[in-house]
């Protein structure tokens, strides 16, 4: 192994005794990315946050891509003992498995195949040939085994065994070569996943396969629309329906055709079916705009009822009822806010992108939280906010209920970020980051020209935040010391632990010292 | 909600689920629409009789701009570093150049050309000469019309859909900057990058300047325009400039005016003059051909199967249909009264062609045979000084242009039978002189005072 580590600061004594996992992309099947188990860091001590280590990984970056978020799992049983491991995905069809307490490799997995007939465009950031789905970590067996689900860039599933990195099951084929898929989701031996840009010829579909299904069959759902590219694939609601957006496309129920919006579908028998489905009433112009809907959802439970929250690029968020999405037409949120942002009309720069969250603090009140890219819009008021936005932020809404309606409040607004990313959320402590990105994909002298060794050399560098939910308030901020970008990376939280993968392949570390 | 919007939200929703946009589809290129001047556009997602008659139409905007402006051009689904635009490229007589950003509006870019020519600016105009830029703006125009086809790529499904899904509707975005053609007063003829206003290239010396320009348009590269009436000490004619070495060619029409000018397919330039119907070659503008009388419309040509045909109206009110090969007549009709400056040609989805001839206080529908022959079908209300009717998918766009004392009006028209189906009413605060515009289910019009207002159909935005 020729990985290159430099360990800036090994963690003393490490707590290994909180037993908090982060074991999918955004925390759990429902996308709300909140760790209820946090039990070490708090609003009054994360302004001490430090980088407790840095790790240089040896994963090739292929066009924009390079980290996906680290999976985190907690006493797992190794042959030296129960470690807390880190699971990161690289996107040259690597799996590093990190020992959290010293910062070591405990094992690597390369995905070697012979190169696939068709791939993307050389220098197309929307289609890197090579694994983009982040991992998923399955439940343990009746040994205390844990499975690592991985899908490599040719569309093979790998089960691997979380405490060594031995394959647990032959491979089989689950997506398509080179297709990009999106973060693997995991619901009752199910796995889910979802595609977009029709990267090499792919079909943008959910996707569904149970792993204990010996013929592997493959169940999928194409909703004739555009990608669905969420960025951390699909959400799964309490009846296992996964709930994925539409990029751009049209809506024709007629013809089963449902761009611009969102889509539920269900394993029923070894089919995955539609179950419901949402399209905002002005599909059309989002059409028009290349504004998608392609935000992952956060679901979750208020009063009694599962509700699920859905943005897109024209920047707005609904809120939606997992039991009838969009009510009887299909098309009638319970509620939805003004354009938070994007007043514009960017495609690119602007609006709602990746991932939605949602937490519920001790007192009961379910919160919202978003990000979004670019200025807010000059008629969206948050009653607390923090500063001019003109580059993104982070905003929080909170859920209330009258008289059976359910609306979204809007609560604060967080300082500008360069390009706010998914935000995760940790014992009353929402931490965020600005990828420092540069998501331009059109110039005033070429037109549309997204070209990824442009926009690497117009990035900058990521900034963690550590903001109060309550408010809004910076309690942190990393200021500097991440060196590099963050593209279609995110956030894991687990044990005092923020986790953030950047461009150059350096995983880092935050916690706080002697924690 | 009533039982009318009930009905329009049928119709229009029955129209996105079936539109048929045409490939680059529903843009306005240059004045009269495109390099055959037909006035029309071919297919439209919104607009249709049975939506016009259902209430789609609605007054969607107006914007005071800096100048008497000339008709609009239109480019759609625009990638622009800005996002999606639909862009409206508009030029007045302060040298001013604006791009609006449909459909808010904003002024997208705006470019005042400063003048630049040794010889002294005319400021002060004559009816018959006004001062300041008098062109109309062109886009690249093809020479024949695109066939109708389906969009496709980014904003719309594209790749990774399944075989044997939807037709996606969207007309294809446009991913590099396009240009915008404006001959300035100064007589330099400026290449504009639609996303910016800025030139792309450094103006170059076209015509002289203080001309009264007649029909700026852009094919293939080459820029042609026509003069008039010696405005400016500047010879009548028509003239063109290659773009790739900016060679200047012109052929000098003396005392005659020219009116206007169309392309056949095959690329041969007919331009009407007070004097004649000059064939010209493309480019080089060597005459071919001529056809002796006095012209007072622009020609349009239109192909029926193999065949192509020019139309033009002559001073004394004759519509004259010539073999565009020829110049044989096939046809002249008098319809009595003045004609207007330009006409219109539609076919309809049942093959018939439709040409279109404002005349004295109305339009004039006729149906055109196979072989060319004209057969009155319907006469409009009464308008004062109709300008040149445009087509948008079976629906007539007829200008009533008004004068000082009587405000335009626009009215939409069954092409079929000449029912008329909406009017803007009061809307319209002043006369016009500049005429009608369309693209994207939208119409526009320009008024003297230097207003320019928007009808028509835009996507629900809420």
């Amino acid at each position: 192994m020729r990985t290159t580590r430099f360990v800036v600061a090994i963690a003393l004594g490490c707590a290994l005794a909180q037993g908090a996992d982060w074991p999918t992309d955004g925390g759990n099947p429902q996308r709300t990315a909140w760790q209820k188990d946090e039990k070490i860091l708090n609003k009054d001590n994360v302004k001490n946050l430090k980088i407790v280590w840095k790790l240089q990984l040896d994963n090739k970056p292929i066009e924009m891509h390079s980290l996906f978020p680290p999976l985190i799992a907690d006493k797992v049983n190794t042959a030296n003992g129960p470690k807390q491991i880190a699971i990161v995905a690289g996107v040259s069809d690597n799996i590093y498995a990190i020992d959290v307490a010293t910062a070591q490799i405990l094992w690597k997995k390369h995905f070697e195949y012979p190169p696939p007939a068709r791939r993307g465009r050389p220098t197309d950031p929307l289609c890197p040939a090579g694994l983009t789905a982040t991992p998923v970590i399955g439940p343990p067996n009746a040994n205390g085994t844990r499975p690592v689900y991985a899908m490599a860039g040719d569309g093979e599933v790998h089960t691997l065994n979380l405490a060594d990195g031995e394959d647990l099951a032959a491979p089989y084929q689950f997506g398509y070569p080179f297709g990009k898929s999106y973060a693997l989701n995991f619901w009752n031996d199910v796995l889910f996943t979802t595609t977009a840009q029709g990267c090499a010829g792919n079909p943008n579909q959910i996707w569904a396969i149970n792993v204990k299904d010996p013929a592997h069959k493959v169940m999928t759902f194409h909703p004739k629309s555009g990608g669905l590219w969420g960025r951390t694939g699909a959400a799964i609601d309490e009846d296992g329906v996964a709930w994925a957006p539409t990029g751009d496309g049209r809506y024709d129920p007629a013809t089963q055709t449902y761009g611009n919006g969102l889509v539920g579908a269900k394993v029923v028998g070894n089919e995955l079916k539609l179950q419901d489905y949402f399209i905002p009433k002005n599909w059309a112009w989002l059409q028009s705009r290349d504004l998608d809907m392609q935000v992952t959802p956060a679901i979750f439970k208020f009063k009694g009822k599962e509700l699920m929250v859905a943005a897109s690029k024209e920047c707005r968020i609904y809120l939606l009822d997992t039991k009838a999405a969009g009510g009887d037409d299909h098309q009638t949120a319970l509620d939805r806010t003004g354009l938070i942002c994007n007043e514009e009309v960017n495609f690119a720069s602007a609006g709602i992108w990746g991932a939605l969250a949602s937490w519920e603090d001790a007192q009961g009140t379910r919160w919202v939280l978003s990000p979004f890219w670019g200025p807010v819009h000059p008629d969206y008021k948050f009653p607390v906010s923090h500063g001019p936005v003109t580059h993104g932020a982070v905003v929080a809404f909170k859920v209330e209920e009258k008289d059976g309606k359910f609306k979204l409040v809007p609560a604060w607004m967080s300082r500008d970020m360069d390009l706010a990313e998914p935000p995760v959320i940790a014992n009353g402590v929402v931490y965020a980051y600005g990828s420092g990105e540069d998501t331009e994909q059109a110039y005033p002298d070429r037109g549309l020209d997204d070209n990824s060794p442009e926009r690497i050399h117009d990035s900058t560098h990521a900034v963690l935040y550590a903001l109060d939910a309550e408010n809004g308030k910076e309690l942190y901020s990393s200021g500097d010391q991440i060196k590099s970008f963050v593209h279609f990376g995110g956030l894991s939280i687990a044990n005092g632990r923020v986790y953030l993968g950047t461009f150059d392949s350096i995983l880092y570390c935050f916690g706080l010292e002697g924690k | 909600m009533n039982p009318k919007s009930v009905m329009l939200m049928a119709v229009v929703s029955g129209a996105l689920a079936h539109a048929q946009f045409g490939r680059g589809g529903g843009d306005w290129m240059v004045a009269g629409g495109d390099a055959q001047r037909s006035g029309s556009v071919r297919v439209d997602a919104h607009l249709s009789v049975d939506s016009v008659e259902h209430g789609i139409m609605q007054t969607l905007w107006k914007l005071k701009l800096n100048g008497v402006p000339t008709p609009p051009v239109v480019a759609s689904r625009i990638i622009t570093y800005k996002g999606f635009k639909d862009l409206i490229f508009i030029s007045t007589s302060t040298d001013t150049v604006y791009a609006i950003d449909h459909p808010y509006p904003r002024i997208f870019w705006e470019n005042h050309i400063p003048y630049n020519s040794l010889l002294a600016q005319v400021k002060n105009g004559t009816p018959n000469c006004p001062a300041g830029m008098t062109a109309g703006l062109s886009l690249a125009t093809p020479l024949a019309p695109p066939a109708p086809g389906p969009g496709r790529g980014r904003g719309g499904p594209g790749r990774g859909m399944a075989p044997g899904t939807a037709v996606p509707t969207m007309p294809r975005p446009k991913r590099t900057p396009a240009t915008v053609y404006a001959l300035s007063s100064d007589g330099l003829i400026h290449v504009l990058n639609q996303h910016t206003g800025e030139d792309i290239a450094p103006a170059a010396r076209f015509i002289r300047a203080n001309a009264k320009v007649r029909d700026l348009m852009s094919v293939g590269n080459v820029v042609y325009a026509g003069t008039a009436d010696n405005c400016g000490g500047v010879l009548n004619g028509v003239w063109s400039v290659d773009l790739s070495d900016n060679m200047l060619y012109e052929y000098k029409t003396g005392d005659a005016s020219v009116i206007g000018m169309a392309f056949a397919q095959d690329g041969t330039l007919f331009a009407t003059t007070t004097e004649g119907l000059l064939v010209l070659e493309q480019k080089t503008l060597k005459l071919k051909q001529q056809h002796p009388g006095a012209f007072s419309t622009s020609p349009l040509t239109f192909k029926s199967g193999e065949k192509e045909y020019v139309v033009a109206g002559s001073a004394d009110g004759h519509v004259l249909v010539m073999d565009a090969a020829t110049l044989g007549v096939v046809n002249d009709v008098a319809p009595g009264g003045k004609l207007g400056s330009a006409f219109a040609t539609w076919e309809d989805p049942d093959k018939n062609r439709w040409l279109l001839v404002p005349k004295g206080n109305a339009v004039e529908a006729y149906k055109v045979s196979a072989s060319g022959a004209l057969e009155q079908s319907w006469t409009s209300r009464e308008m004062v000084t109709p300008a040149p009717p445009i087509i948008v998918n079976g629906v007539v766009f007829a200008l009533s242009s008004g004068s000082r004392t009587a405000p335009a009006v626009l009215y939409a028209l069954n092409l079929a039978s000449g029912k008329e189906l909406w009017s803007s009413g009061k809307t319209i605060a002043g006369y016009s002189t500049t005429g009608l515009s369309a693209g994207q289910s939208k119409i526009y019009v320009g008024t003297h005072d230097g207003t320019l207002y928007a009808f028509g159909y835009t996507l629900p935005r809420e």
